[in-house]
This record gives C-alpha cells, sequence and structure tokens, in this order.
C-alpha cells in the first residue's frame, strides 16, 4: 500500500501540499484576521496576505506541473497522497505558526511616550495585601483622586498607557503588581482591592471619597466582584473582563489577538476558568448599586467574539454600562488612543 | 452495456480533437490537481467561520467528510477484491491520453473520492457542495475523456461515494463522540 515508487514524485508532491496549504493558511489569516497565522504582518496589511497566498497557491500548482513528468505515470497511491499530504500540512501549520510567533511582536507600551517611572514620581508599595508601584502627579497640596489598575494577566500587553494618561490627567495611580506567581487563587485575591483602598484612603493626597478602579482582562473580574462588596470603590471600569468562564476557552479565536507563542504563555495560567466561576462578575454587577461601571470592549475582540459580548450583557447594554468600540480587539484597547481618553473623560466625570 | 458503451465513446471520441480540452483533460485526469485543491478547500474550510459555533459546525463538515471518504475507499478496495473490470483501452481501441492503470476499473476511484467529499460538503453547504460537484464531475468526466474509465465505472464511484457521504453525515451519530474529541483538542491547542 506504501511503496512510493518514485521519490521525486513523493518528495515534489510533498512540496506542492507543503507550499499550497501555506497559502491557504495566509488565505485563512487575511480573511479572519489571524496575526497569529500571518507571515506577512499583522490585519492591517490584509492585502499582502492575500497576495502572498495566490503567489504560493498558483506559484506551487506551476512549478510542480511543469517539474514533474512522472504526474502521466503510474505514481503514489491514494493513501500515499493522503500521508504526504497530512505530513506537509503539519510542517506548513508548524512552519507558520513558528514564523508568525517570532514577526509578530505587540509595542503597545513600550515606547518612550509609555514610560511612567521616567516620566513621573513613582514609589514602590508593599503590602501584605498587594505590591505595587504608586505613580503621583505634580504636588498641588490638595487631594486627589486616585485609580487602582489590575492589569491584564496575559504578559502580552502593557497597562504603562493607561498608568500615563491617568496620571498626566491629574489621577494618583497605583498599578498593582500581581499574577500567577503571585499566589492569585480564590479567596485570596479578593482581598487585594479592600488592602489597595485602605492604604490610599490613609495618604493625605488621596481625597479617600474619590477612589475608583479600573481592570484588565480578569483584572475588570476581579475589580466588579470586589467592588460588589467594598463600598468604598466609587467607580468601576473595566476593559475586556472575562464575566463567564466560558469566555476564556476562545480556542482558534484567540490568534487574532496574539501569536501562537503568546497564546501558549496566556493558557499557562491554567486557574483563569475557575476563578472567573468563582468571582462570579455578572452576579456582581447588580450588587453595584448607583455606582458608576463601565465594560468596554472592542467589536473584534477575539477572545469575547461581538456575539457572545451581546448575549451575555443584553442589561448592561440596556442600562448603557456596555461600550463597544469599533475596530478594537481585546489585547488592544490598553493601546489604542480612544480607549485611554474614553478612561481619562470617565473618571474624570465619574470620580 | 450498450449504452455505457456508446456514452463512453461519444465522450472518448473528443480526445485529440482540440488541443485545449486535450490539455484540459490532461490537467484534470491526474491524481494531483483536482484532490489537491479539494483538500485544500477542506483545511481553509476548517478555519472558516466568524464565532466558534460557526467554526465547529465547519470543523464537523471537514471531519464527516474525512471519514465519509475513509469508509468509501475501504468499500471500493473490497469491491476490487471481488470484481475486476478491465479498463477500456484492453481489447479495443481508444483515445488514451493518460497512462495505462493495471486495476480494476470498476468503480471509479477518483470519481469515489470526488463525490464523497462532494456530497458530505454539499449536505452541510449547498454553495460550497456544488462547488465540489463540479470538480468531482470534470474529474469523472475527464477520466472517460482521457481513455482510462467507463461512464458506468465513473457512476458507480460516485453514487458509492455520494451514498457513504450521505450516511455519515445523516446517520452517523455515533460518530459524535470522536468528532467531540477532535475538535476539543483542536480548541485546547488553539487550532479549532
Amino acid at each position: 500500500m506504501l511503496n512510493f515508487i518514485s521519490p521525486h514524485l513523493a518528495i515534489n508532491y510533498f512540496l506542492l501540499a507543503f507550499f499550497t496549504i501555506l497559502g491557504v493558511l495566509q488565505f485563512v489569516a487575511a480573511r479572519h484576521g489571524l496575526i497569529g497565522l500571518s507571515l506577512v504582518g499583522v490585519t492591517r496589511k490584509a492585502a499582502w496576505n492575500y497576495l502572498l497566498a495566490a503567489i504560493l497557491i498558483v506559484g506551487a500548482f506551476a512549478w510542480f506541473f511543469a517539474s514533474t513528468p512522472e504526474i502521466f505515470r503510474p505514481g503514489l497511491a491514494g493513501s500515499e497522497l493522503a500521508i504526504i499530504f497530512g505530513a506537509a500540512g503539519f510542517c506548513a501549520l508548524a512552519f507558520t505558526l513558528a514564523v508568525a510567533s517570532i514577526s509578530q511582536r505587540r509595542q503597545c507600551g513600550e515606547g518612550p511616550n509609555f514610560e511612567v517611572g521616567d516620566r513621573f514620581r513613582h514609589q514602590a508599595v508593599s503590602r501584605q495585601q498587594f505590591e505595587g508601584t504608586l505613580y503621583l502627579p505634580e504636588d498641588t497640596g490638595e487631594a486627589r483622586a486616585a485609580v487602582c489598575v489590575l492589569p491584564s494577566l496575559s504578559g502580552a500587553i502593557s497597562s504603562h498607557p493607561i498608568e500615563a494618561s491617568l496620571v498626566e490627567a491629574g489621577f494618583i495611580v497605583l498599578a498593582i503588581d500581581w499574577g500567577p506567581e503571585k499566589g492569585l487563587r480564590y479567596p485570596g485575591v479578593l482581598g487585594i482591592l479592600p488592602g489597595v483602598v485602605a492604604y490610599l484612603a490613609q495618604r493625605d493626597d488621596v481625597d479617600s471619597e474619590r477612589i475608583g478602579v479600573l481592570g484588565i482582562g480578569l483584572g475588570g473580574d476581579v475589580a466588579i466582584r470586589s467592588a460588589a462588596t467594598d463600598q468604598q470603590i466609587a467607580a468601576v471600569l473595566a476593559l475586556a473582563p472575562y464575566l463567564d468562564p466560558a469566555n476564556t476557552k476562545p480556542g482558534l479565536g484567540i490568534l487574532r489577538e496574539m501569536s501562537y507563542l503568546e497564546a501558549l504563555r496566556w493558557s499557562s495560567f491554567r486557574e483563569r476558568d475557575k476563578l472567573v466561576a468563582e468571582l462570579a462578575p455578572l452576579d456582581s454587577m447588580g450588587k453595584l448599586g448607583s455606582r458608576p461601571l463601565l465594560l468596554v470592549y472592542g467589536d473584534q475582540d477575539g477572545i469575547m467574539p461581538i456575539e457572545t459580548i451581546r448575549a451575555t450583557l443584553a442589561e448592561a447594554i440596556a442600562q448603557g454600562k456596555l461600550k463597544l468600540l469599533p475596530g478594537e480587539s481585546h489585547l488592544g484597547l490598553p493601546c489604542s488612543p480612544r480607549v485611554l481618553a474614553l478612561i481619562t473623560n470617565w473618571f474624570k466625570r465619574n470620580l | 452495456m450498450f449504452i455505457d458503451l456508446w456514452l463512453f465513446r461519444l465522450i472518448n471520441n473528443l480526445a485529440g480533437c482540440n488541443a485545449f480540452l486535450d490539455g484540459l483533460a490532461r490537467l484534470l485526469v491526474n491524481e494531483y490537481f483536482l484532490t489537491t485543491l479539494m483538500s485544500l478547500i477542506l483545511v481553509a474550510l476548517w478555519f472558516e467561520g466568524r464565532d466558534q459555533v460557526m467554526r465547529e459546525r465547519n470543523q464537523r463538515a471537514v471531519l464527516r467528510a474525512i471519514i465519509a471518504l475513509f469508509i468509501a475507499n475501504i468499500v471500493l478496495k473490497l469491491c476490487n477484491l471481488v470484481y475486476f473490470r478491465p479498463r477500456p483501452f484492453v481489447g479495443q481501441e481508444v483515445n488514451l491520453l493518460f497512462y495505462k492503470p493495471t486495476d480494476s476499473s470498476f468503480p471509479s476511484n477518483p470519481a469515489t473520492v470526488g463525490f464523497s467529499l462532494a456530497t458530505a460538503i454539499w449536505l452541510h453547504n449547498r454553495r460550497l457542495g456544488t462547488i465540489f460537484f463540479v470538480l468531482a464531475t470534470l474529474f469523472g468526466l475527464s477520466r472517460i475523456y482521457c481513455g482510462v474509465h467507463y461512464p458506468s465505472d465513473v457512476i458507480a464511484g460516485g453514487l458509492l461515494g455520494g451514498l457513504s457521504a450521505y450516511l455519515v453525515v445523516r446517520k452517523g451519530r455515533f460518530l459524535n463522540p470522536a468528532m467531540d474529541l477532535v475538535i476539543r483538542v483542536g480548541r485546547k491547542l488553539y487550532l479549532a
């Protein structure tokens, strides 16, 4: 059944399958904005992906038929073709994921404008319940509103742009340094924000009536749940919180947000779904009473597709607590100038 | 048999009359072009869909098409074990534009492959399925045009592939756990 009587034909067919599958993957990357499958760049360069796909597919067929005279002689059996096609598919996929992982790196939060540590006064804060960095705007002698930032755990994105724009707008900002390596477990995680609020409230430069929380991703879920029980939190803004354990299993959609290597790193925190289930942020949203709450998502979110957001948050949409931003992705939110403006304006109005 | 031979002559006698048609037939008749093209469409279909629900539907269609193809091929091999039909070029004059296969002419292997995939996809997505049917029909016709199959071989192969796909799609609920497993593993690997 497996004789591979013509090694030249077998090798040529492997190359045909490899390059045409590579082309199909580029077509898929362009069609669905999957940056994790794109060899030539992010979604804005979709035209290059389509062009590359066409060149690979047409070029591979043309080369194969021009260079393989064995096509018109007894050659490979169907089972042999299937095995070669499968092997080539595996290699093409592995090659694509590896090259895309090397070439795709998000630059958000790494520019000189976002180096909050260099631009603003700051100090490390370490308490029993949390560790973080406090950023202070220019001292005017009056008590200011403060915002605690719970960054994303993805590791693929920095919250520095948000911290920088908030400090620039005159807020005192406490950025929490947290993560799975710091024992991120329920119910211990619920101790973070009460600890932060207590710390900020006792500072002379903070107006204890004007303390807000901004959470990114899982940080948003923690912020909503903590605010439900801590009345001192005056306002909550959550950027793309998961809200439901089912939303922590994005499947292929995650490659719209990050490269495969970053996705593997993202998945290394295995307790994410369990933690979201324990936090039950959807149940907590109703317990915030009249305190301001805003949920922000992008309509290009690869982890929580727009249909899921609409289905999960019908009530929040009706109450005007959801802002859906066209053209924004899940991990891109903290870098978007539109989102930065939205955040600072919202906290100015609500704190 | 008479109609079969008459149809064969009708189509095969066109070979050698038009260089363009001959070239097209030679492109379509081999085992590499159309089978690879159909497989590439299946690869694209695996990733197709705006959200996870739509993607899962497409992925199930791809898995059913592969299973249908596999089952049809097993039945075809069994047919070949019990019945051997010589190729048209054995014992009569034909316009032969391809090499001389030595295996049984009945049922046609390319038609079985093409129509099993086409039927499985058509039962899931009419538009894409129609494209597959066109490709499968061209595959079968080119085999007659080039003198390596009788029309009845192609029809039998098409029926075998179509029936296999119909049974897998409509009666293959017992396959669901295996497909669930494949999709679950794919999702864990961020590939489904």
